[in-house]
C-alpha cells in the first residue's frame, strides 16, 4: 500500500519496528523531563524544609481559587486529549480535529489565568529581581526564594505548555489534512503522551505552591 | 580475505564517496558521516583544551608562578577543565566511535532516530560556540565545577555565557543518549539477542542511561546559578537565606556520574580488543556486561564523596564513601575479565592493544587512588590537592583518552579503509605512556606533600616534582600530536586495510572497509556467540596466513 | 541450550512489542476516560478541601499522596501505560526511582547535619 510506504523511513524493516521505536524514544525523554523538574523539586523539598513557616505564609499570597481551577482546566484537558487520540486509533478525522481543538483551547486558557496571576504578583511586587518587597522584612530572603521557585517552577511549567500547544498546532492542520488513520496515528499517541506529563506535573505543583498551610 | 595488500582495494561505493560537497556532509544523517563531523570538531576541542593546560604547565614551572597573573591563571584551569570535560571527554567515544559503529554492530542501517543524530551535532557545535565566544572574550575563574555562591554572585567572568554554551551541549548528550538506548534496544539484526551484542554496545548503553537520568539534573543546576546571577536571587546565596551546599548536590549529582560516562566506553573499547588481539573469547562476558550496569547504577549514589569537606553531614558522608567503595567493585570485575582473557591467549601488541593494555595499567592506578579518596580520613588530608588532580587524570588520561586512542587506532582501517605506519603509531603509543606518567605521577607525590590544586604559585619545595610534570607534558603532546600526522597521511597514502586486517570477530568487520552508506549489503541474521573465535575457521586461517607471512598485516607495503 | 534461550527471548519481546503495538484495540473506552476524568476532579476538590483540615506536618503527606493517586491514575489509563509493553513500564519506573535517589539522598544530608552538633 503506497501509504505504507511514504510512512516506512528507509532505515526501518516495517512499520511496527517504526512505531515501538517512536515509542521508546519518547518515553526515554519522559524520564529526562522527570529529572529536569527533579531538579527544582529537590530544590524545593530543601528549602521548604529549611524554612516551613516563611514558605507557608508566602504561598498566602497565592491566589488558592485560581490555582483550583486551572488545575481542573488542565485535567479537563487531559480528557481531551485523551479523546483525541482514542479519536485518531478509530479514524475518526472530525472528532479528533474537535477534541483537538478543545484542548487547546483548554491550553491557553491556562496560560491565560497564569498569565493573569503573574500580573498580580508583579503588581504586589512579589516577583524576585523586580523590586520585590516581602514584610516582615526578615522573611524576605526566604520568600524571595519560595517565589523565586514559584516563578521558575510555573515557568517552566508555561514553557513546556507552550510547546504543546505548538506541537497540538501542527498536529491539528495534519488532522485536517486526514492524515492520522487507525494504520499511522503515533504522533497523536505520543504527543498525548507529552500532554499528559505537562499535567502530572502541575498535579504536583499545585499542593506544594498552593496549599501549604491554608488552614491557617 | 588474502592479507596481500596488492590484491585489496578500496569498495567503490562506500560511504565517504557516495556524495561530495558541503552539503552531503552538513545535512548528512548517515551515522558514519556524523560520527566524522563529530571526529573534527571533537578533536579540535581537545587542542583547545589541551592549548590551556600547556600554559597552566608552563605557569607551575616556577614557584612564583608569574607566567601569568592568578586571576588568568583561575581562568586558565576553569577553561581547561570545561573545554576537556563537556567538549572532549564526554562526547568522545559515545559521539564518535559510538555513533560509528553502534548500527554496524547490531546489524542495523542506520541509528533509530538519524535526523535527531544529526542535530545533535548542531546542537554540540553550538553549544561548543557559545563557550568558545565565553573564554576568548576573557574566560571565567570559577573552577568547571562552578562553585557558589563564587560563580553566582560574586565572579565577574563571563559565567552566563558559559554556563548557556554547557546548557546547550548538555541536550546534544540527551539527543545521543535516547538515540543509542531506543536503537539498541528497537534495531538489533535478527538473532542479535542481547547476549549476543558486543561489550561495546552494552557499556554504550549503560553510558546512556547515565545521559537520560544524569544530564537534566546538571542543566537545571547551571540555569539556577544562571538566574542567580541575572536576577539576583538567593537559591545559593547564604545571605539571601540560600544553602551553596545545594548546588554542590545539585551538580555533581550529574557529574559524578559524568566520570563513568567518560570511563565505561572507554571500558567497552578495551572489551572490544582485548579479545581480538589475544585471540580468545572475552572471559567473563555476562559478568562483564553487568558491571557495566552495576556502574553505572551505582554511580549515580556516590556524589556526595566531593563533598566530605563541604559540611556534608558526617553521616550522609560515611554512607556516601561507602557506596564509593561499592562502586569500584564492578570496575575491579572487569579488570580481571580482561587479564583471564589474556591469560593463555595468543597475544600480538600492535598499536591498539598497547593501549588496552595502557588503559588497563593507567586505570588500576586511578582506579585505587580513588579507593584512597573515598575514604573519610584519607580525603580530609589531600582533597583539593594534586592528588586528585593526579587520581583523575589518571583515569580520564590514561584510561579514557587511552581508550579512545586505542579506539580511533583499532577503527581506523574500518573507517577510512587505509592501514596507519604500525611503527610510528607504537612509537606514539609508547611516548604518549612515557608522558603521561611522568606528567602526573608527580603529582600523586605534590599532592600528598600537600601542595593544594587550582593555585597559581606554591612552596619552593614542589618546584622539581612541578618541572617533571611539565616535561613530562611537553612529552605527552608529542605523543597526541603525532597519530594526528599519521592518521591524516594515511587516509591518502596508508596500504588499503580490506574489511576484517586484524582480524576480528563482530557484525562491523564483515562489511568493507570503509563501509557502504546502508552498512551492509544484506541484513545479516547472526547466529554466532561474540567474540567466538574459535568458531570463525576463517578468522583462524587469516591468522595463519598473517602468521606465515611473518609480519602482523598493519605493515602492509 | 544457550541458543535455544536466546530464541525464547527473542519471541518474548516479539510478543512484548507485538502486545504494545495492538494495545490501540485494547486501550481504554471513552467510558474509562470519563471514570478517570471525573475521579481526578473529585480528588481535586478532596486536595483542597484536606488542605482547609489542619494536620500538621501530616497535610503535606496527604496532599503528596493524592497527587500521586492523580498522577498514577494520568499515567495508567490517559497514558496507556497499564497496557503498554514491558520496556515501557521500566522506562517510567526508571525515572521515578531516580528522582527518588535524587532528592532522597539530598535530604539525608540535610536531615542528618545536626545528629552530631
Amino acid at each position: 500500500m503506497s501509504e505504507s510506504e511514504s510512512i516506512l523511513r528507509g532505515h526501518f524493516r516495517d512499520l511496527p519496528q517504526q512505531r515501538a521505536t517512536a515509542t521508546l524514544g519518547m518515553w526515554i525523554f519522559m524520564a529526562t523531563e522527570i529529572m529536569f523538574f527533579g531538579g527544582l523539586f529537590l530544590t524545593y523539598t530543601v528549602n521548604r524544609a529549611a524554612y516551613p513557616g516563611i514558605f507557608a505564609e508566602a504561598s498566602h499570597h497565592l491566589n488558592v481559587v485560581l490555582g483550583t481551577v486551572n488545575t481542573a482546566v488542565l485535567i479537563c484537558s487531559s480528557m481531551t486529549m485523551a479523546m483525541a487520540v482514542y479519536c485518531s486509533h478509530k479514524g475518526r478525522q472530525k472528532a479528533l480535529s474537535i477534541y483537538l481543538i478543545l484542548t487547546m483551547i483548554l491550553g491557553l486558557g491556562f496560560l491565560g489565568i497564569k498569565a493573569a496571576e503573574w500580573t498580580e504578583h508583579f503588581q504586589h511586587h512579589l516577583v524576585p529581581g523586580f523590586n520585590f518587597q516581602f514584610s516582615p522584612a526578615a522573611a524576605a530572603g526566604p520568600a524571595q526564594l519560595y517565589f523565586s521557585l514559584y516563578f521558575a517552577m510555573t515557568g517552566m511549567h508555561a514553557l513546556h505548555m507552550i510547546i504543546g500547544l505548538g506541537i497540538l498546532t501542527f498536529l491539528l492542520i495534519e488532522s485536517f489534512r486526514a492524515r492520522y488513520t487507525p494504520e499511522y496515528n503515533t504522533p497523536v499517541e505520543l504527543s498525548g503522551i507529552y500532554w499528559h506529563f505537562v499535567d502530572i506535573i502541575w498535579i504536583y505543583l499545585f499542593p506544594l505552591l498552593y496549599l501549604i498551610d491554608i488552614h491557617k | 580475505m588474502s592479507s596481500s595488500a596488492q590484491t585489496l582495494a578500496l569498495p567503490r561505493k562506500n560511504y565517504l564517496n557516495e556524495g561530495y560537497g558541503v552539503k552531503s556532509w552538513l545535512l548528512t544523517t548517515d551515522h558514519k558521516r556524523i560520527a566524522l563531523l563529530y571526529l573534527v570538531v571533537v578533536t579540535f576541542f581537545f587542542f583547545v583544551g589541551g592549548f590551556f593546560a600547556v600554559l597552566i604547565r608552563i605557569n607551575l614551572l616556577t614557584p612564583a608562578g608569574t607566567f601569568v597573573s592568578a586571576e588568568t591563571y583561575n581562568r586558565l584551569f576553569t577553561m581547561h577543565g570545561i573545554t576537556m570535560v563537556f567538549f572532549f571527554l564526554i562526547p568522545s567515544i559515545p559521539a564518535v566511535l559510538g555513533n560509528f559503529l553502534i548500527p554496524m554492530m547490531i546489524g542495523a542501517r542506520d541509528l533509530a532516530f538519524p535526523r535527531l543524530n544529526l542535530l545533535s551535532w548542531y546542537i554540540y557545535v553550538a553549544g561548543g560556540l557559545f563557550t568558545l565566544y565565553s573564554q576568548l572574550a576573557g574566560g571565567v575563574d570559577t573552577g568547571w565545577t562552578f562553585y557558589t555562591p563564587l560563580s553566582s554572585v560574586y565572579a565577574n567572568g563571563h559565567v552566563v555565557a558559559a554556563a548557556l554554551g554547557i546548557f546547550i551541549t548538555g541536550f546534544s548528550s540527551i539527543l545521543t543518549g535516547l538515540n543509542f538506548i531506543v536503537t539498541i534496544h528497537t534495531m538489533r539484526a535478527p538473532g542479535m539477542t542481547w547476549f549476543r551484542l558486543p561489550l561495546f554496545v552494552w557499556t554504550h548503553y549503560a553510558t546512556s542511561v547515565i545521559f537520560i537520568l544524569g544530564t537534566p539534573v546538571i542543566a537545571i543546576a547551571i540555569a539556577l546559578v544562571a538566574m542567580e546571577r541575572i536576577f539576583h536571587i538567593g537559591f545559593f546565596n547564604p545571605a539571601w537565606g540560600g544553602d551553596p551546599i545545594l548546588f554542590q548536590h545539585l551538580f555533581w549529582f550529574y557529574s559524578h556520574p559524568a566520570v563513568y560516562i567518560m570511563i565505561l566506553p572507554a571500558m567497552g573499547v578495551v572489551s572490544e580488543i582485548v579479545p581480538t588481539f589475544a585471540r580468545k573469547r572475552l572471559f567473563g562476558y555476562h559478568f562483564v556486561a553487568a558491571a557495566s550496569f552495576g556502574i553505572a547504577v551505582i554511580g549515580f549514589l556516590v556524589w556526595g564523596h566531593h563533598m566530605f569537606v563541604s559540611s556534608e553531614s558526617v553521616y550522609s558522608a560515611m554512607s556516601f564513601s561507602f557506596l564509593s567503595y561499592l562502586v569500584a567493585i564492578p570496575s575491579a570485575v572487569k579488570v580481571f575479565n580482561w587479564m583471564a582473557t589474556l591469560y593463555k591467549g595468543s597475544v600480538s601488541y600492535q598499536t591498539p592493544m598497547l593501549y588496552a593494555m595502557g588503559f588497563i595499567g593507567l586505570f588500576v592506578i586511578g582506579g585505587l587512588t580513588g579507593l584512597f579518596l573515598a575514604c573519610l580520613g584519607m580525603d580530609v588530608h589531600v582533597h583539593d590537592t594534586y592528588f586528585v588532580i593526579a587520581h583523575f587524570h589518571y583515569i580520564m588520561v590514561g584510561g579514557a583518552v587511552m581508550g579512545y586512542m586505542g579506539g580511533l587506532h583499532y577503527w581506523w582501517p574500518k573507517i577510512s579503509g587505509r592501514l596507519y605506519s604500525e611503527s610510528l603509531a607504537k612509537f606514539a603509543a609508547l611516548v604518549l605512556f612515557v608522558g603521561f606518567n611522568l606528567t602526573f605521577f608527580p603529582q600523586f607525590v605534590l599532592g600528598y606533600m600537600g601542595m593544594p590544586r587550582r593555585y597559581h604559585s606554591y612552596p619552593p619545595e614542589f618546584q622539581v616534582l612541578n618541572v617533571m610534570s611539565t616535561a613530562g607534558a611537553s612529552i605527552l603532546g608529542i605523543g597526541y600530536l603525532l597519530p594526528m600526522a599519521y592518521f591524516i597521511w594515511s587516509m591518502r597514502y596508508g596500504p588499503i586495510a580490506g574489511p576484517n586486517p586484524w582480524p576480528a570477530t563482530g557484525l562491523e568487520w564483515q562489511t568493507s572497509s570503509p563501509p557502504p552508506p546502508e552498512n551492509f549489503e544484506v541484513t545479516p541474521v547472526v547466529t554466532w556467540e561474540p567474540y567466538d573465535f574459535s568458531g570463525r575457521p576463517d578468522l583462524m586461517a587469516e591468522l595463519a596466513a598473517q602468521a606465515r607471512a611473518e609480519r602482523p598485516v598493519s605493515e602492509g607495503q | 541450550m544457550s541458543g535455544h534461550n536466546e530464541r525464547l527471548q527473542e519471541a518474548a519481546e516479539k510478543i512484548d512489542d507485538q502486545m504494545a503495538i495492538h494495545a490501540d484495540e485494547h486501550s481504554p473506552s471513552p467510558k474509562a476516560y470519563l471514570a478517570v476524568f471525573l475521579t481526578l476532579l473529585c480528588l481535586t476538590f478532596l486536595t483542597y478541601e484536606v488542605a482547609l483540615i489542619n494536620l500538621g506536618k501530616w497535610n503535606v503527606v496527604v496532599a503528596l499522596a493524592i497527587a500521586f493517586v492523580k498522577s498514577t491514575l494520568v499515567a495508567l489509563v490517559f497514558m496507556h501505560v497499564y497496557q503498554s509493553s514491558r520496556r515501557t513500564k521500566l522506562v517510567v519506573v526508571a525515572g521515578l526511582v531516580w528522582l527518588f535517589f535524587l532528592i532522597f539522598l539530598t535530604m539525608s544530608d540535610y536531615l542528618t547535619r545536626h545528629w552530631l552538633y
